[in-house]
């Protein structure tokens, strides 16, 4: 696969609208497409997590790279692979180790754990609760494009997207990046 | 004759504006180019990136290579394989005597730090910064960054990049006064009028 397709362009909504990349995503990984059984469930470990989104809006964040190698025919023109919507999150690594793959139940979305961002800040307005106690796995920072729309949009759309709870459980279904030496 | 004078006048004007343009935007093309100067002016010192791991940054005297200070760098851990591409994206900002000098960390979505150092006579101290600045009321993140370096010999120019919990951002700027008498403290000029 060189070059994955970008989801269908309404960008209101960010999970069934990213499909597309979602299914370009798992058919890369050699995943089966559709959700996991219950069965592969429980071999994986649970985190309760925040969710929240970020886009390219964000003034702070010239380079826009996932830092990830998965979508090697998606680059910027420095060379950075770069983020797409239904694939790409940031997460604390300190957390989730980085490269590792995750799977959202609340989206039925897989990601790798490719990116970062300000996760001392994170942690510090997190303290105390679920997503930073002993089964916290952090915040799970969802890259959601912005299109037209200016960051205060994209924020108000993602809530009301979720819903009031921004709080949810995920599965680490390989923790760290040596996955990749068996699946790719 | 007059002529002549106002396009002389008017390219000196354009230079003093594109020397500024230049110094006020941390960022250029390149958001991984490294920033400012990473020799001290007098020579004596340099800043250099660790790039075995962990990833670090060290202040060394040229002479004798001895290493003054280490400091980790955030994307040690964080950056995995880009680490030292992000390390390398420092800036380094020396005062024209050579005795304070700034390192700024790539700000990449208000990760990273920004840190600084008083250098005399060899030794390197570091001196507090985070506690000069209060998180805004209503932010979610922010970080103190270098915006026009050092504008002054005893004032550093900085931005806090702020991300707010409506999902809106904004940039305030301030300056740091280094008072070079007997308190030797820092002070913060608030400068939002930008």
């Amino acid at each position: 696969m060189d070059r994955p397709p970008i989801g269908n362009g309404d960008l209101t909504v960010l999970g069934p609208n990213a499909n597309q990349n979602q299914n370009e995503f798992r058919k890369f990984l050699g995943l089966l497409l559709g959700p996991p059984t219950p069965e592969q469930i429980k071999k994986w470990k649970p985190y309760h997590v925040r969710f929240t989104e970020y886009s390219d809006k964000d003034p702070d964040w010239r380079s826009q790279s996932s830092a990830s190698g998965n979508w090697k025919g998606k680059r910027n023109n420095r060379g950075d692979p770069i983020n797409l919507p239904g694939s790409s999150i940031a997460v604390d690594f300190k957390k989730i180790p980085r490269g590792s793959l995750v799977y959202i139940p609340k989206f039925d979305m897989y990601a790798e754990a490719n990116d970062t961002g300000a996760t001392g800040h994170w942690k510090d307005a997190d303290t105390g609760k679920s997503d930073y106690g002993p089964d916290g796995g952090g915040r799970i920072d969802l890259f959601h494009l912005s299109g037209k729309r200016n960051s205060e949009e994209v924020e108000d759309q993602f809530n009301r997207w979720i819903g009031n709870d921004e709080y949810g459980d995920i599965f680490v279904v390989y923790k760290g990046s040596d996955w990749k030496l068996h699946i790719l | 004759m007059l002529k002549y004078l106002t396009i002389l006048l008017l390219m000196l004007i354009g230079l003093v504006h594109a020397r500024e343009r230049k110094t006020t935007n941390p960022f250029t093309e390149n958001p991984y180019a490294p920033r400012g100067n990473s020799r001290s002016p007098n020579g004596e010192y340099q800043w250099i990136v660790q790039t075995k791991e962990p990833v670090s940054y060290q202040l060394i005297r040229t002479t004798t290579h001895q290493i003054l200070i280490l400091v980790p760098s955030y994307f040690g851990k964080e950056g995995g394989s880009f680490a030292i591409k992000y390390a390398k994206a420092f800036g380094i900002y020396w005062n024209r005597d050579s005795s304070l000098v700034v390192l700024d960390e790539l700000n990449y979505r208000r990760a990273g730090e920004l840190y600084i150092y008083r250098v005399q006579d060899g030794t390197a101290k570091p001196i507090p910064v985070n506690n000069l600045f209060t998180k805004p009321v209503g932010s979610d993140e922010f970080r103190i960054c270098a915006d026009k370096g050092w504008i002054s010999p005893t004032r550093f120019s900085v931005r806090a990049a702020i991300h707010l919990q409506d999902g809106s951002f904004k940039s305030e700027y301030a300056e740091i006064v280094f008072n070079l008498d007997r308190s030797q403290t820092l002070t913060v000029l608030s400068n939002d009028h930008r």
